[in-house]
């Protein structure tokens, strides 16, 4: 039975490399390897996790926190938060790549989803950084791995998706992620404004010197900065202070999109209409591959796969320490194959109880997997960010540039976590004042 | 065959614009109760209902256009460096043998599923509301069929490829 | 002689429920049987909906399973004549009705007859706590406009006290109630209630709970698993039940004792609930099984046999227990 849980791992994988989709992978090898287990009566166990996850209340955030970042990016408070952003960088040293960053701060913060942040803010700084003649590695660098804080800033639709897995309250997981999310950001700010002042050739200043006056530049940044600021703080702080559901919260961010959006007099039918579209093929995108794992991960577990991983890992009489380290590990060498909810849906319902026994804290364990999913979406093959950054990028900048560019965020990620790690009062603080 | 297939994307494509817009009235609800809840001091009975039923009718109807979309994600670090008849025929594979015979077993049991809550008049038991649940039970069920036939289409496509009808996958588009 | 190994969904993540319901039984019938009987439990959501579990052993994907009859209401009501509700009598008197007043056979004819599997009584909880509050509830006034989370048919009765009830996730319960976002919830037995540590963040323990005096489980088995097994085999599993049940009361009731110490240790309040609520509470109740009665054929089938259990019974505190007075004698240590 246990060689079945394992054979089941490597078909999944095998299949996934051919290029079959992989939700359509994780179907077919559960519904072969379930055959064997449940017979005819197979059938009902889909029906089941069917129904689960289509009636389930709190996915009902992920539409909505993906319509909220498809409306903002569209909505033309992208452009207006670059140019106000670049009166106050363009001055530093790489002060592109910086302002990048920082964008992608305030949108990963209004939006749940990775793509919607790394779009709209790529399309707007990759020529500007083209034109300046910025490191192609750096501009592929600063895209992708800004565009993956839209999953550690809350708030995050990998945190909907694990709050339920670990038994976590979701308000928990946003507060306890909102500082590590924030270091890391900090993190790759310093890197870039470090790397260019060593080398200046990977980010050239710009010749063209505007003078401006300061009042001038606090009306621009104010009427550029306040009203997305204005809805996150609604969004945000409605889950933090606990008045609303993450579900909730989402519709309410929705509908302060779409009032924005009019009142920047951007709103058109074909804008909404986008983004509409847009919503539902990455809701289903995420609720397909959601419902294949369960599918998958059901057979998994009732054939054993579950206890056979733990046994094995307990087998090794790990120090708590190694235990986690080795945990992450592989998660993170996962991440290189498979797409985050896969992921999740293996190890968190099978590690949170172990890690937890062993003394650790459930949302700081969470919080340290979310840095390693983050990890995931810089890691070929199966890189999302560099999918999204391939989807929007001139043919100048190729792979083996966007490769080289997140290697040195993929060790600020590293560093992170080893921060979060050494001091877990980067996570705890926040909800425990918060909510005790 | 490609006109078959043509002509199978035309519902895929309908019933994607009815998915879509069920979010208007998901963000619509979900306010509502917000403001229900902290202006009227009384929460509704019906919006925790309509917003898991509007997120599975959104998820559900949408499945079927978002494969048309071709936006459910693979791993091309082999499937992009192969001809178009490789291509096609692991398209083939994937949702012709894998996945439509799946879909179609799924559909049925979902059917039998939804055939019991309405010889029941089985209601949902989960809030005061508490609805009958044969109409969600039969969304279910259209979802799968829906995903079906797109599959039908996008297997067309690949054979017409692998017979050498079309030179490959994009030209069938 | 045969062996077997059998899978069991149930709807529990952990707790009481697993351990001393579901896992008990598991571990009783294997003694039981000499280790022929095995009984491998899984966690709610492993096989099948960990509220579907009676679909899940009707249809074979399970071959037992550890359910609340009540999850199925939404299909027949009278699963809440077995699993308690805001009419149902007391423990003491409910536990005779199902072992002594035909509650058993009646359970397994309706069972079979209406969803084709085999089921029986296995743990049950005593009255469980009425709210873990953040406000003082003591009055029908208290109780009006009160925000409270709670589930099944106790959500319309509820409404009738003049409560505002909610329908929320489960994980969401303890941050919402932390932020006040609901004012009270209702959840299990006190000594249940201290899993999910509900007293950490409210002030008020308000007892009884006239919402479900009494909670029976059930054990459900696979119509065709049933049909392949001989007489003593089918007896081995009922006796392990009923035995698991007895302890299971056992359990809940002395630990509960030991959860309301330790509430008051936490600095909690416990307050009893005014006579009139707790006769509303049950008019409500009975009024609501009076109409199913005229709706349902079961229900009033099981609702009769409980009326006439408890007209039998009507006088049992006479002679049962002495006065509430005589409770305290003797036990003043200063
Ligand atoms: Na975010
Ligand atoms: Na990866």
């Amino acid at each position: 039975m246990e060689l079945a849980a394992f054979l089941m791992f490597l078909a999944l994988l095998a299949l996934i490399f051919l290029g079959i989709h992989i939700a359509f992978a994780l179907f077919g090898v559960g519904l072969v390897f379930g055959i064997f287990i449940y017979g005819d009566a197979l059938i009902w166990q889909f029906v089941g996790r069917v129904e689960s996850l289509a009636s389930n209340y709190i996915l009902a955030a992920v539409p909505l926190f993906v319509f909220m970042g498809s409306l903002l990016e569209r909505s033309g408070i992208a452009e207006r938060l670059f140019d106000a952003i670049q009166i106050w960088v363009r001055r530093l040293p790489g002060g592109l790549a910086v302002g990048t960053i920082i964008m992608c701060i305030i949108f990963a913060a209004s939006t749940g989803v990775v793509g919607a942040t790394e779009t709209v803010v790529g399309l707007l700084a990759i020529p500007a950084m083209m034109k300046y003649n910025y490191d192609k590695g750096l501009i592929a660098g600063s895209i992708c791995s800004g565009g993956s804080l839209g999953t550690i800033i809350p708030p995050s639709v990998v945190l909907i998706v694990m709050g339920p897995l670990a038994d976590v309250s979701i308000g928990w997981l946003f507060a306890g992620s909102m500082i590590p999310g924030l270091i890391m950001a900090l993190l790759y700010i310093i890197y870039t404004i470090g790397l260019c002042t060593l080398r200046p050739e990977a980010g050239p200043r710009p010749e063209d010197e505007v003078q401006m006056p300061l009042g001038q530049k606090l009306v621009i940044t104010a009427k550029a900065l306040l009203p997305p600021l204005m809805l996150i703080i609604a969004v945000l702080g409605s889950i933090l202070a606990g008045v609303a559901s993450p579900t909730e919260a989402a519709a309410i961010g929705s509908a302060g999109a779409v009032i924005l959006a009019l009142t920047y007099g951007s709103l058109t039918l074909s804008l909404f209409w986008e983004a509409i579209m847009k919503t539902l093929r990455v809701t289903c995108m995420i609720m397909l591959i959601l419902l294949a794992g369960t599918v998958f991960t059901g057979v998994f577990f009732s054939m054993g796969g579950g206890s056979m991983i733990s046994d094995f890992l307990l087998g090794m009489d790990l120090s708590p320490w190694l235990l986690l380290l080795f945990i992450l590990l592989m998660a993170f060498v996962l991440g290189f194959f498979l797409e985050w909810i896969s992921i999740l849906l293996i190890f968190i319902p099978i590690f949170t109880p172990i890690v937890t026994q062993m003394g650790f804290d459930s949302v700081w364990f969470c919080i340290l997997f979310l840095i390693v999913i983050q990890t995931g979406y810089l890691t070929p093959p199966m890189a999302p960010a560099i999918f999204y950054l391939r989807g929007i990028a001139p043919p100048e900048i190729k792979l083996t540039d966007m490769y080289r560019g997140v290697v040195p965020f993929l060790a600020l990620q590293a560093i992170t976590m080893g921060i979060v790690m050494a001091f877990p009062q980067t996570v705890l603080w926040l909800p425990r004042l918060l909510f005790n | 065959m490609l006109i078959v297939a043509r002509f199978l994307e035309k519902i895929t494509q309908s019933s994607g614009i009815i998915a879509a817009l069920i979010i208007i009235p998901l963000i619509l609800s979900t306010c509502y109760e917000v403001f229900a809840r902290y202006v009227f001091g009384a929460p509704t009975i019906w919006a925790y209902e309509l917003g898991y039923m509007g997120m599975g009718a959104h998820f559900l109807l949408g499945m079927a256009y978002t494969l048309k979309e071709k936006a459910h994600i693979r791993i091309d670090l082999i499937y992009a460096f192969r001809g178009p008849k490789t291509k096609a025929a692991i398209d083939f594979l994937g949702y012709a043998v894998i996945m439509l015979p799946f879909t179609i077993w799924l559909s049925w049991g979902l059917f039998m599923y939804y055939e019991e809550a309405l010889m029941f008049e089985e209601t949902s038991g989960q809030s005061a509301w508490n609805p009958v649940i044969w109409p969600f039970r039969l969304c279910m069920m259209i979802g799968f069929v829906l995903l079906a036939i797109q599959l039908v289409a996008e297997s067309l496509k690949c054979l017409s490829v692998l017979v050498g009808q079309s030179a490959s996958l994009e030209e069938a588009e | 002689q045969d062996t077997y190994e059998w899978r069991m969904a149930t709807g529990w993540g952990g707790g009481p429920l697993m351990d001393i319901g579901a896992q008990a039984f598991a571990d009783r019938l294997e003694l039981l049987s000499d280790g022929r009987m095995k009984v491998e439990v899984f966690q709610g959501g492993a096989i099948g909906e960990p509220l579907k579990v009676t679909d899940s052993v009707r249809r074979g994907i399970a071959d037992m399973g550890h359910t609340w009859p009540g999850y199925d209401w939404g299909r027949d009501t009278t699963a809440v004549a077995f699993g308690g509700f805001a009419g149902t009598m007391d423990d003491e008197r409910m536990m005779h009705w199902l072992y002594e007043g035909g509650g058993v056979e009646l359970w397994k004819e309706w069972r079979q007859e209406e969803f084709g599997v085999v089921g029986m009584p296995l743990f049950t909880r005593t009255a469980e706590t009425f709210l873990n509050s953040r406000k003082k509830v003591q009055s029908l006034e208290d109780l009006e406009g009160l925000k409270l989370r709670t589930a099944g048919a106790w959500i319309d009765m509820s409404k009738e006290l003049g409560a505002s009830p909610v329908t929320t996730a489960g994980d969401e319960i303890y941050p919402m109630l932390e932020r006040g976002v609901i004012d009270a919830t209702e959840w299990g037995t006190p000594w249940e209630d201290t899993y999910p540590k509900f007293y950490e963040v409210t002030d008020y323990i308000i007892v009884p709970g006239v919402h479900q005096p009494v909670a029976p489980f059930e054990l459900q088995v696979n119509q065709e698993v049933w049909d392949s097994l001989n007489e003593r085999d089918r007896q081995l599993i009922e006796t392990a039940a009923e035995l698991t049940t007895l302890k299971a009361w056992m359990k809940v009731g002395h630990e509960s004792a030991a959860a309301m110490k330790l509430f008051e240790e936490e600095g909690l309040e416990i307050v009893e609930l005014d006579p009139e609520v707790q006769v509303k509470a049950r008019e409500i109740g009975i009024e609501w099984a009076n109409k199913q009665s005229q709706e349902n054929e079961w229900f009033d089938r099981v609702w009769e046999s409980q009326r006439e259990f408890e007209k039998l019974w009507a006088d049992a505190e006479s002679y049962r227990r002495l006065v509430p007075e005589t409770r305290a004698l003797g036990l003043d240590t200063e």
